[in-house]
């Protein structure tokens, strides 16, 4: 083999930017491979009619400050249009609920103020969970003192909340979202609009066990600092942008188009990677940030790895249930310009709809009553109002597996969002040019995630901290030398905060591999 | 892409039997004069027709015929059956030519032993794995990104134990002629009167012996064949009290006896290749296989078992005695145990906990406790530790076998 390196980094998306810049930062000759023609995977930029646009997520939730400070993101170009981006919701008769910084608006003083407490509980529990993000999970048995210590300072920092907190910590972690917010709230768009951001992405709905550790997990990542609901200057692809130059500026070599078709390995260890194209490039060490099916399955030769570990990982759920629809607009409707220039716009009813939607999509069908998350970044980011936009919208449930076929599902999909549109901001859809509908699994496809599944794996307890993404891969080792797995699908992974690739970066420094 | 849908047809009066008969019961029936039966895997077996101690000493003296029908039987076939099964078994199985049995134990991920059992290749693409537990889940995905099949073929092989001194005179008598070239583990498929038969040089009692494998359509002409061509040799059927006998005595491990499956071992029970005596059935250079880790990692930390083949003082002993250094130290327990009539000797298996039988093997004792008409005594055994097999007969392996 010609080329040799001491990493190879598969997966140019987020997290596989990172740990390449980090690796490079360490000395390490660090190689990353994307498959696709552009960085970022579901965080980089796609073109509808000729428009880059970003092909998946339109805001950066929690990109942990040691990230951002160790790659030292800012001198390489990142800025924020907004760290923490208002939100408006809207049900179908118009009414408007604001979440902001300073709380809730436009609901009763009562519910303003249980908002209020709860989040601020919320933060407070999601805070003592937070330790655990910044390194790997500590093991419950069999571990070393290292463990026993991070463990303890757990128990500790729970203690901490005091014995009335920490029973009510105790009380929720394990239920629904729909009982905390029945309990709390009168407001039923209120409770929507809370369910929302708790369950995106997931495939929970209200009702669904495990809801409230959903939302705390994904509120951890706030704690230390991290910027709740940004948007960086020039959209999310431009984080991608900066990791990219931060990464290349430490030395490491970046290849785009370079799918990767299978790893090498003998029994004890990892040696290279073989390309799509036949090209072998020998490594001492990769790190995978692809999702674990992929990286496990698919990526290693049969027989490899231990069928129970494979059984187990075969076991992992990915349901992804959100569809990605993108259009471009020329002459907006006046009030859908002032709605999305103030923040995020959602357009919700209440937690029985979200419900009864998830209903429909687990059984694959497009729900009766979707819900939407509107973003114009074109408006948030400097745009002027009189020129074209880019809508972007996030809507839920949307099916895994739709029964009807994909492209009478995609149409379904479509038409109900534009009508949902139309509905609160008349002359929307007149005003749209090009359009574009992801589902699921167009999302599976163009990226390579299980399932369309964000997450690379749903977080949920069984697929939490240890146990993520299964427990004899939880701290970014695989069960064969040299192998290393650093995306989404590794803790504390979900939503876009860089430290599945920072904690695997060091895990594997850490070896000295 | 929605979900297939497959309709899978089952028998609803299934649980009104609530154990089958084997291919070979109209015959067995009749014998088993004490219905001494027993449930194994599902089917009706049989401890013993008449009394296990005139089976156990036919089978050293004469043959015998034992009912293998319930034995778990899987089938791998395919271009990537060989490695299929590789990945699974701790030995090679590449080594292993068409026409060979072996024998292999599989661990789980854990390098805790599953099961043990037999290999039967009969061509490069076709292999038969025999064993005690049903593996289907464990054997389907570990076949996942290989060239081959996994099917359960229990139900579609009938199986007979021939075994015994006498066994290589009876199968000459029925004019099989490749029995003068079979060494042990040997494998030929050959026709009897016009029936296909599957003929092994192989069995679990440690003498000469075969295993013949039939349609179970042809198990009754098998059976009639075998008895007609062993009557002047004293053939008879024998049972599993007395097969357990001999297996000891042969030096064979049993699943749920010497070990538990790992499967069913819960909290760190189970036990490694190591702590079975099976050291070396583990090819750490044939490439990647299930444990391979674990085991590498136990190899370098040392084992917390051993099972070792013990001789005891005196006649009286009993499985399930507990073991002791110095007459003081409890270090461990027989798994098995007996007087074999054929040594001479009190002979047994013990798993004890290292370093107790594997580097300190001096003054090691087993507490027996005997009953004389409701009054209890307890005896301290001396107990040696021996070599394997306790009983290794020449007829064992000599090819052509001796006739008689």
């Amino acid at each position: 083999m010609a080329n040799s390196y001491d990493v190879i980094v598969i997966g140019g998306g987020h997290n596989g930017l990172v740990a390449a810049g980090r690796l490079a930062k360490a000395g390490r000759k660090t190689l990353l491979l994307e498959a696709s023609e552009r960085l970022g995977g579901m965080a980089g930029t796609r073109l509808l009619d000729g428009v880059a646009i970003p092909a998946g997520a339109h805001l950066v939730y929690a990109l942990h400050p040691a990230v951002e400070r160790g790659l030292d993101l800012a001198r390489h170009g990142l800025a924020y249009a907004h760290r923490h981006l208002p939100t408006t919701a809207f049900d179908p008769a118009g009414r408007a609920v604001t979440l902001d910084a300073k709380g809730a608006t436009g609901v009763s003083p009562a519910d303003a103020a249980a908002w209020a407490a709860l989040e601020q509980r919320l933060l407070r529990f999601a805070g003592a969970l937070a330790p655990l993000r910044e390194k790997a999970p500590p093991l419950l048995v069999d571990g070393g003192w290292g463990d026993r210590w991070a463990l303890l300072k757990l128990g500790l920092s729970l203690k901490r909340l005091g014995k009335a907190e920490m029973r009510e910590f105790l009380r929720i972690v394990l239920l629904n979202a729909a009982d905390i917010l029945n309990d709390g709230f009168e407001d039923e768009l209120l409770k929507a609009a809370l369910a929302w951001d708790a369950l995106l992405g997931t495939h929970l709905a209200p009702r669904s066990p495990g809801g409230v550790l959903a939302w705390l997990y994904r509120l951890s990542g706030r704690a230390g600092g991290a910027a709740p609901l940004a948007l960086p200057k020039g959209g999310v692809p431009a984080l991608i942008a900066a990791l990219a130059a931060a990464a290349k500026a430490a030395g490491a070599e970046i290849r785009t188009a370079a799918p990767v078709a299978r790893v090498l390995a003998d029994a004890d260890k990892v040696s290279g990677v073989v390309l799509a194209g036949g090209e072998e490039i020998a490594a001492k060490a990769i790190l995978c940030t692809t999702d674990p099916k992929r990286t496990f399955l698919e990526f290693l030769g049969p027989g490899l790895l231990d069928t129970g570990f494979e059984r187990a990982v075969r076991h992992i759920r990915a349901r992804g249930h959100v569809a990605k629809l993108d259009l471009l607009a020329d002459a907006l409707p006046p009030a859908l310009l002032s709605a999305g220039a103030q923040g995020r716009i959602l357009l919700l009813e209440s937690l029985n709809q979200l419900e009864e939607s998830f209903d429909a999509a687990k059984y694959g069908d497009p729900p009766a009553r979707l819900g939407a998350e509107l973003l114009v970044p074109t408006l948030l980011d400097g745009g002027e109002a009189g020129a074209w936009q880019h809508l972007s919208l996030l809507l839920t449930y949307a099916p895994t597996a739709p029964r009807a076929g994909a492209a009478a599902t995609r149409e379904a999909i479509q038409t109900q969002a534009l009508a949902l549109l139309d509905a609160r901001f008349p002359g929307t859809s007149a005003a749209i040019t090009a359009s574009s509908l992801q589902l699921p699994e167009d999302l599976a496809a163009t990226h390579g995630v299980t399932g369309g599944d964000w997450h690379h794996g749903e977080t949920t307890i069984e697929q939490l901290f240890v146990l993520r993404p299964v427990p004899a891969a939880s701290r970014y080792r695989a069960p064969l030398g040299g192998l290393y797995l650093g995306g989404a699908g590794a803790h504390p992974g979900g939503h876009v905060t860089g430290l599945p690739g920072w904690n695997a970066a060091a895990a594997l420094l850490e070896d000295k591999a | 892409m929605s979900a297939p849908t497959t309709t899978i047809q089952y028998d609803k009066d299934h649980w009104r039997t609530t154990l089958r008969e084997s291919p070979f019961h109209a015959r067995l029936a009749p014998l088993n004069i004490r219905h001494n039966w027993i449930g194994w895997a599902g089917y009706l077996s049989a401890n013993a027709y008449y009394e296990e101690s005139i089976e156990y000493f036919a089978l050293r003296n004469q043959a015998t015929l034992y009912d293998l029908s319930p034995m778990i039987k899987y089938a791998f076939r395919g271009p990537g059956a060989e490695a299929c099964l590789n990945r699974i078994v701790t030995r090679d199985v590449r080594k292993q030519k068409p026409g060979r049995v072996s024998y292999s134990v599989w661990c789980n991920d854990a390098g805790h032993v599953l099961d043990d059992g037999t290999i039967f290749r009969f061509g490069p693409e076709e292999f038969r794995l025999c064993c005690q537990e049903r593996h289907l889940p464990w054997f389907l995905d570990s076949a996942q990104g290989f060239d081959a099949t996994v099917e359960e073929v229990t139900d579609q092989v009938a199986g007979l134990a021939l075994q015994g001194p006498c066994s290589a005179a009876i199968l000459r008598r029925l004019g099989i002629a490749e029995v003068e070239r079979m060494k042990p583990f040997d494998l030929v498929r050959v026709t009897l009167d016009g029936f296909a038969l599957e003929l092994s040089r192989t069995g679990f009692t440690g003498d000469l012996g075969y295993e013949l494998w039939v349609a179970p359509g042809d198990a009754l002409a098998l059976w009639d064949r075998l008895m007609v061509a062993g009557a002047d040799y004293g053939l008879r059927p024998m049972g599993s009290n007395a097969l357990n006998m001999a297996r000891l005595e042969g030096g064979f491990i049993m699943p749920k006896v010497e070990f538990v499956p790992a499967a069913q071992a819960l909290r760190q029970r189970g036990r490694s290749p190591f702590e079975l005596a099976q050291e070396r059935q583990v090819d750490f250079a044939k490439g990647p296989f299930n444990g391979r880790r674990a085991l590498l990692a136990e190899q370098a930390a040392g084992s917390r078992h051993i099972l070792v083949p013990l001789e005891l003082e005196g006649h009286k002993i009993v499985a399930g005695s507990l073991a002791y250094h110095r007459q003081k130290k409890e270090i461990g327990f027989l798994t098995s145990a007996m007087w074999s009539p054929t040594v001479k000797r009190a002979i047994a298996f013990a798993s004890l906990k290292r370093p107790y039988g594997d580097t300190v093997k001096d003054d090691l004792w087993v507490e027996v406790y005997v009953q004389k008409e409701l009054k209890w005594d307890k005896v301290m055994a001396k107990a040696t530790v021996v070599g394997r097999p306790f009983f290794d007969p020449p007829r064992k392996k000599a090819t052509p076998p001796g006739d008689i």
